[in-house]
C-alpha cells in the first residue's frame, strides 16, 4: 500500500520537476531571442530593453499608442537639430512609462522629455494597473529599475517564477523579429498609421470621467519632479481626438494642467484642437492619428516646444 | 475567487487535501461551508437570496410530499414555484417589465416615469432557481423522494463548483452523491485534472482570446465595417462555445476530483448535421430542463393539436430559454427564432428523410459537411441576437453593415493566428471525439510519455497563448 502511495508521490513530483524544467528552457530561449534582437528597436516588443540599456538621445518621448502612433521624431531631429527617439508603446501606460523614464534618468539626463500622458490622466486608478506589471515581468533580469517596480508579493513570486509565462502572447512577434528584424526599416520607434478611418463614429460627443485619483496624482507629481529636478525640461502632451469631447477640460484635467504648472513643466494640450475635430482624413479611427494628421501634430507640438525652449534659452 | 483566478490554483488542491482529511461524516457540512464562502467571496450582499430560495425548496418539498390531498398538493407545488421564481423575476426582469409597461402605455397616451431599480442580479440566481424549480417539480411527480436533510438540499442548490454558471443539476443526481461522500481516489483526480486542463486551455487559450477581439468589435459597431462584424458574428459561437464548454470541463473536472459526477453540457455541438441535433447537444443541461419541465408537459398538453401542438410547445420553450438568457426583446427574439426554425425542421423533416434516402445522403462526408456547415452559419447568424450589452438598435445596424456597408475588414493578425494555433487541438479533440473515439487517445493513451508529452503541450499553450491578466488584484511597490 505505501508503495503506491510512494510511486505516485515520486509521479507527481517527477511530473512537476519536467514542466518545471521544460518552462526555464523555453523561457531562457525566449531571453536569447529577446536579447538577440534587441538591435531592432522599431516595433513595441523591442523598446523596453532599448529604453532601459540603450537609447542616448536628447529628446525622448514615452506613452501609450497615441505616441508611437502620433509624434514623428524624425521631424522632431529636423527641426531641433537635437537626437530624439520615440518610447511610446501600444496598450502600456503609467508603469511603463514610468520604468522607462526611471531607468533612463539612472543613465543619464536627456534635455527634453515629452510624455503623452493619455486622453484623461488623473480619472485612473493606477495602483490597480496590473497589465504593465505582467508586461514588465519579462524584463525583471534587465534592470534592478524594472526588478523593484514588479509586485513582490508572494503570489507574484510565485507566478513568475514561470518563466515562459513572463512570454505570454509574445512568442510569434519574437519569432518574426528574430527572422525579419533586420529587415525591418528604423524608424527611431515611431509607428504610423497610414489608413484613413474606415467608418466614422455615429457619435458626436464624448463625456470623459471627471474624477480625480489622488494618489495618481501623487504618483505623476512624484515622477514629474524628479525629471525636473534633473534638468530636463519636460512637455506633458494631450494628443488630438476625432470625438468632440462634452464639459472639456474637465476639472480632472485642469487639475493635471495646474499641477504641471506648479511643477514648472509644461502642458499643451491639443485634444479638442479644431485642426483635428471632426476631421476624418487626419484620424486612423476614434482616438488615433493617422501619418497625416501625425505629421501635423507634431509640427503643433515643435511650435509649441519652440516658443517655450527657444524661450528658456534666452533667459 | 473565479476558476480561472492564480490563488484557485493553490487553494483548491489544498481544499481537496483537506476534503480528504475530514470523515465522511463531516464532507457534506465542509462542502456546505466552502460553496458558502465561495459565494460570499463573490457577493456577500446577495448571499440572503441564495438561503431565501433554499428555504422556500426546502419547506415547499417537504409540503408537498407530506399532503395527501392531491389538490393540496398541487397548490404547494404552485405556491412553491412561484414564490422560488420571484426574486429571479424581481431581480433579473423587474427593469424589463416595467419599462415595456410604462412605454406600451405611453404608446396609447398615458405619460408615466420611467421605474428603474439599480439591484444588481445575484450571482447565479437563474441557476439555482431552476435547479429548485426542477427538484420541486420531481417531488411532486414522486421522481426523487423528499430530501429530510437540510445540508443536502442547501448543498444542492449552492454546490460551489456549478453554482455561477451550471450545469443545471438534478436533484435526483446530486440528493444520492451527496449522501455517499467518499474520499477522492487516484484514478478520479488524474481524470479530474484531465478535464480542468482541457477545460482551462478552452477557456483561457480561445474564448478569452477571442474575446480580445470579440469585445473591442461589439463595443464599438457604429465604427466596424459590415466586413469586421461578420467575421467577429462567426467567431463569437467558437467563443461561446469553447468559453461555457470549458468552464463546464473545469466544472466537471473540481467535482470528479472530490468524487463527485456532474453532468455534461456540451456534446461537439458544432458537428450536428441539423438544428434539432444541435439543441441536443448545446448547453445540454438547460435544454433537458425545458424539455423535461416545459416542453413534454405542454406539449402532452397539446398533444390533440398534432403537429401545431409541438410547434406551439417548442415556440413557447424557446420563449422561456431566450428570456432565461437575459431580460431584452434581442433574447425573446432569439428564442423564438430558435423555436422557429427548429418547428420548420419537425414540419420539413420527413421530406428531408425522404430526400435523404432517395439520394443515399446519410453517411456520405460532403452532404455532412455541409449540413454543418449550414447549421453552424444559421447559429451564428441567430447569436447575432444572444449578446449580452447589446441592443436592440446595434443588433440592427450589424446587420445592416453586414448586408450593405461590407467594407475592409479589421483584423488584428497575431491574435487570430494565436488563437488559431490554440484552435487546431480543440478541432483535433472534436472530430476524433466524434469520428473516431478509440483512436489517437492522447490524454488517455496506454504509454506514459505520449500521455505526458499531451499534458505538457497543452500546459504550455495555456502557458504561452492562454489570456490570463484577467482579475488580478495589484499591490504596488512605488
Amino acid at each position: 500500500m505505501k508503495s503506491i502511495y510512494l510511486k505516485r508521490l515520486f509521479k507527481i513530483f517527477l511530473f512537476c520537476l519536467i514542466a518545471l524544467l521544460l518552462d526555464q528552457t523555453m523561457g531562457l530561449l525566449f531571453h536569447s531571442i529577446r536579447d538577440n534582437t534587441v538591435h531592432y528597436p522599431c516595433i513595441d516588443l523591442n523598446k523596453t530593453i532599448y529604453a532601459v540599456n540603450k537609447v542616448h538621445d536628447d529628446i525622448i518621448i514615452v506613452g501609450s499608442s497615441e505616441a508611437s502612433i502620433g509624434l514623428d521624431p524624425n521631424l522632431i531631429q529636423t527641426k531641433l537639430k537635437k537626437t530624439c527617439f520615440n518610447l511610446g508603446h501600444t496598450s502600456i501606460a503609467f508603469w511603463w512609462e514610468v520604468m522607462t523614464i526611471k531607468a533612463i534618468f539612472d543613465r543619464y539626463t536627456p534635455e527634453i522629455l515629452i510624455w503623452d500622458v493619455g486622453p484623461n490622466p488623473l480619472s485612473i486608478d493606477v495602483t490597480h494597473n496590473y497589465r504593465d506589471i505582467e508586461f514588465m515581468a519579462r524584463y525583471k533580469d534587465i534592470s534592478p529599475t524594472v526588478d523593484s517596480l514588479i509586485n513582490n508579493s508572494i503570489a507574484e513570486r510565485i507566478k513568475y517564477t514561470s518563466l515562459s509565462y513572463t512570454y505570454n502572447s509574445t512568442f510569434i512577434e519574437y519569432m518574426r523579429l528574430f527572422f525579419k528584424g533586420k529587415t525591418m526599416k528604423n524608424t527611431k520607434g515611431y509607428i504610423p498609421e497610414t489608413e484613413s478611418m474606415i467608418t466614422k463614429a455615429d457619435f458626436s460627443t464624448f463625456t470623459l470621467k471627471d474624477t480625480i485619483n489622488l494618489k495618481t496624482k501623487e504618483l505623476y507629481a512624484k515622477i514629474l519632479s524628479q525629471c525636473i529636478k534633473k534638468g530636463c525640461k519636460v512637455y506633458c502632451v494631450f494628443a488630438p481626438k476625432y470625438l468632440n469631447y462634452t464639459h472639456y477640460p474637465n476639472k480632472s484635467i485642469k487639475s493635471f494642467e495646474q499641477l504641471c504648472d506648479s511643477l514648472g513643466c509644461t502642458s499643451i494640450n491639443l485634444a479638442q484642437d479644431t485642426t483635428f475635430l471632426n476631421h476624418p482624413n487626419y484620424f486612423y479611427e476614434n482616438y488615433h492619428l493617422n501619418k497625416k494628421g501625425a505629421e501635423i501634430y507634431t509640427h503643433m507640438i515643435l511650435d509649441s516646444i519652440g516658443h517655450s525652449f527657444y524661450s528658456i534659452d534666452k533667459n | 475567487m473565479s476558476f480561472t483566478s492564480f490563488q484557485f490554483l493553490w487553494v483548491f488542491p489544498l481544499f481537496v487535501l483537506f476534503y480528504n482529511l475530514v470523515t465522511q461524516k463531516y464532507r457534506a457540512i465542509l462542502l456546505l461551508i466552502t460553496s458558502y464562502l465561495f459565494y460570499l467571496n463573490m457577493q456577500p450582499v446577495l448571499f440572503i437570496m441564495l438561503l431565501i430560495v433554499t428555504a422556500l425548496t426546502y419547506f415547499s418539498a417537504h409540503y408537498i410530499t407530506h399532503q395527501d390531498d392531491d389538490d393540496k398538493r398541487v397548490l404547494g407545488l404552485r405556491i412553491g414555484v412561484v414564490c422560488t421564481l420571484l426574486p429571479l423575476l424581481f431581480f433579473k426582469y423587474f427593469n424589463f417589465l416595467a419599462n415595456t409597461l410604462v412605454t406600451g402605455l405611453q404608446l396609447i397616451g398615458l405619460e408615466i416615469h420611467p421605474i428603474t431599480t439599480n439591484f444588481v442580479l445575484p450571482i447565479g440566481i437563474s441557476f439555482y432557481t431552476f435547479m429548485a424549480i426542477g427538484y420541486l417539480v420531481d417531488v411532486f411527480n414522486e421522481e426523487v423522494e423528499f430530501e429530510p436533510n437540510y445540508i443536502s438540499v442547501s448543498l444542492f442548490l449552492s454546490f460551489f463548483p456549478y453554482i455561477l454558471s451550471g450545469p443545471i443539476e438534478r436533484a435526483g443526481n446530486m440528493f444520492e452523491q451527496f449522501k455517499n461522500l467518499k474520499r477522492s481516489t487516484w484514478n478520479g483526480l488524474v481524470s479530474g485534472l484531465k478535464l480542468m486542463l482541457w477545460g482551462y486551455f478552452m477557456k483561457l487559450c480561445i474564448a478569452d482570446r477571442l474575446a480580445l477581439y470579440n469585445d473591442l468589435i461589439f463595443t464599438s459597431i457604429p465604427n466596424r465595417s459590415g466586413s469586421t462584424l461578420a467575421i467577429a458574428s462567426l467567431l463569437y459561437p467558437i467563443q461561446v462555445y469553447a468559453d461555457l464548454g470549458g468552464y463546464t470541463l473545469i466544472v466537471m473536472g473540481i467535482s470528479k476530483c472530490l468524487g463527485i459526477k456532474i453532468i455534461p453540457n456540451f456534446n461537439r455541438p458544432f458537428l450536428a448535421t441539423s438544428i434539432s441535433e444541435f439543441w441536443r447537444r448545446w448547453h445540454i443541461s438547460l435544454i433537458k430542463w425545458l424539455t423535461d419541465y416545459i416542453f413534454t408537459p405542454l406539449s402532452f398538453t397539446l398533444r390533440s393539436w398534432k403537429l401545431w401542438g409541438i410547434i406551439t410547445a417548442l415556440m413557447l420553450t424557446f420563449f422561456i430559454s431566450g428570456i432565461w438568457h437575459g431580460a431584452s426583446f434581442c433574447f425573446i427574439f432569439w428564442g423564438l427564432m430558435q423555436g422557429a426554425l427548429l418547428s420548420f425542421e419537425a414540419y420539413t423533416n420527413p421530406k428531408r428523410n425522404k430526400f435523404e434516402e432517395k439520394y443515399h445522403l446519410r453517411h456520405k462526408g460532403a452532404y455532412n459537411f455541409i449540413c454543418i456547415l449550414f447549421v453552424y452559419f444559421v447559429f451564428a447568424f441567430t447569436e447575432i441576437w444572444d449578446k449580452e450589452g447589446v441592443t436592440w438598435n446595434e443588433t440592427m445596424l450589424i446587420l445592416h453593415k453586414i448586408f450593405h456597408e461590407w467594407g475592409t475588414p479589421y483584423l488584428i493578425l497575431s491574435k487570430f493566428l494565436y488563437a488559431s494555433i490554440a484552435f487546431i487541438p480543440l478541432l483535433f479533440s472534436e472530430l476524433r471525439n466524434e469520428y473516431k473515439p478509440e483512436r489517437f487517445l492522447f490524454f488517455d493513451h496506454k504509454n506514459i510519455f505520449i500521455r505526458w508529452t499531451s499534458y505538457l503541450i497543452i500546459l504550455f499553450m495555456i502557458l504561452t497563448i492562454g489570456v490570463l491578466n484577467s482579475s488580478q488584484f495589484i499591490y504596488f511597490q512605488f
